[in-house]
């Protein structure tokens, strides 16, 4: 038991740490949108420090302005319609580091919004920008690039799109 | 360097996606088209197998068009190779899956396919199933299906009927033994025949709780199948919509007498609201079923009756004038009865 948190800490506060050991205090009310620090608090794990070892300071910063905005009572629909929109308005590479703790953290609509985001960007793109937004290298030899799209030409046919945004 | 600046170093440098967990990857494209999810086949060798596990294999109007594309012969083993491919390879559970190849017409079909087998053992979860005028179906397709609650089947046999022999075809009976939380359910009238190989019983063993909506094409001259589809009415204790689309009629006594048997309705349908008939050609069956309904509705509001193309003005008119003086059991409902128009 860490006593200096226990006697700091309200009793409906919780504290998350990132891998890189930044720790914020949260609402319990807005941080168990989290069905795994849900589960925690149920467990009464959550007396003392919740540590994230799996999202870093940047991601959970913005995970944390995310619930803050859905729990807030006082933003109406269209309010939180353009904050959504808003939020997903970074780099790929942040979106991705959303995701993935959105997924652990068990977040449902954020993991359907920025799910929804990363597809908005590669939908009905070419193969090579694919890649080139993903920060993928092929590892094909043209040879072996050229035969695969040979069993199914008809995926690579009709109007893609180049270009990168 | 410390570790927090390495760490972002290799953050930047790096292929995040293909490092993700698969199901976060799968949940990226889970609205995406099929042919979009095909396409990261070539992005690497980590991608190569992406699409066989997807759980979405959305093979639907828009993917065959997209397909299609500039073709101009379509032959339906190219299209029937693609699906039969996609089912072999396909591993893992398949959440939805839709298979409506009803663009492309076809005049020689030899629909012996294999591939609805493999999906058959591997697709428990699927809560969406269309299959339109694509691949022939035998008694155990459904048997792994028990998930589904929206069931839309089209099938398209034509004079090759004998191709299916009657016991190789679910019955509705089994139809609502398997598929027990089916909330939606839309049939052809090939179909229908050939639900109806079994001793059709006046309520079916097992009732459909969950059927809503319920979207049939009939033919009113086979007492098979206007039995069947009555018993599926009576079975359904929750049908709100009801469409019927009639296929070619000619009277048969038969039908006009069960249908005209005092004993033929002994309940209400408590529930059903809509009722939509379209093509309706104005024989004696489909009117007497008509007023069967509305005597028997009390919730109806609303029922659209859009006729035939050769049925004439002065007839339509007639059927009106019989259906707003039929005995009908709810006080608000709306009759519209719309004349065939050649514009349309």
């Amino acid at each position: 038991m860490a006593e200096a948190a226990s006697s700091t800490i309200e009793k409906n506060n919780l504290t998350l740490k990132s891998s890189y050991g930044d720790e914020f205090v949260l609402e319990e009310s807005i941080a168990i949108q989290s069905v795994t620090i849900k589960n925690m608090v149920e467990d009464g794990c959550s007396s003392s420090v919740i540590p994230l070892s799996k999202v870093d300071t940047g991601t959970l910063i913005k995970v944390i302005e995310y619930m803050k905005m859905h729990s807030s009572t006082s933003s109406n629909e269209e309010e939180i319609q353009n904050f959504d929109k808003e939020f997903v308005r970074i780099s790929i590479k942040t979106i991705l580091n959303i995701l993935e703790a959105a997924n652990f953290l068990d977040i449902r609509s954020l993991l359907d919004l920025c799910a929804e985001a990363v597809a908005n960007r590669i939908k009905n793109k070419t193969p090579e920008v694919v890649r080139k937004i993903f920060n993928i290298t092929s590892d094909f030899t043209p040879e072996e690039e050229a035969e695969i799209r040979n069993e199914t030409p008809w995926a690579f046919e009709g109007d893609l799109d180049h270009s990168l945004d | 360097m410390d570790y927090r600046m390495m760490n972002k170093i290799k953050r930047d440098e790096i292929d995040r996606i293909s490092n993700l967990p698969k199901e976060i990857i799968h949940q990226i494209f889970k609205d995406m088209s099929f042919r979009e999810v095909i396409r990261t086949c070539v992005l690497s060798k980590k991608w190569r197998k992406f699409w066989i596990a997807h759980p979405n294999l959305i093979l639907d109007r828009q993917f065959f068009q997209e397909t299609i594309g500039n073709r101009r012969m379509i032959e339906y083993n190219y299209f029937g190779d693609i699906v039969d491919k996609f089912l072999l390879q396909h591993i893992g559970s398949i959440d939805k899956f839709t298979l409506d190849m009803s663009i492309i017409s076809f005049d020689n079909r030899d629909l012996d396919h294999c591939g609805i087998h493999f999906l058959n053992i591997f697709a428990p979860k699927v809560e969406f199933l269309t299959i339109y005028k694509s691949h022939k179906i035998c008694a155990n397709f459904l048997e792994n299906f028990t998930n589904v609650k929206v069931l839309c089947i089209v099938i398209f046999i034509g004079e090759e009927s004998e191709n299916y022999e009657q016991e190789r075809f679910i019955t509705w009976s089994r139809l609502l033994f398997l598929c027990s939380n089916l909330r939606g359910l839309a049939l052809s009238n090939s179909c229908i025949g050939l639900l109806g190989a079994e001793n059709i019983p006046k309520r079916f063993p097992f009732k459909a709780y969950h059927l809503e909506d319920v979207n049939l094409r009939v033919e009113f001259g086979d007492i098979d199948q206007v039995s069947g589809v009555f018993s599926l009415i009576r079975s359904s204790p929750n049908l709100r919509s009801l469409e019927i689309d009639v296929f070619s009629s000619g009277s048969s006594i038969e039908v006009t007498d069960y249908l005209a048997d005092p004993d033929c309705v002994d309940q209400q349908f408590e529930r059903l609201e809509y009722v939509e008939v379209t093509e309706f050609q104005g024989t004696t069956s489909e009117l007497i079923f008509l007023k069967l309904i509305l005597a028997n509705s009390p919730s109806l509001s609303k029922m659209i009756v859009g006729s035939y193309d050769e049925l004439d003005v002065g007839k339509v008119r007639r059927v009106y004038e019989l259906l707003r003086l039929s005995p009908n059991a709810s006080p608000r409902v709306e009759i519209v009865v719309i004349p065939y128009d050649r514009d349309l």
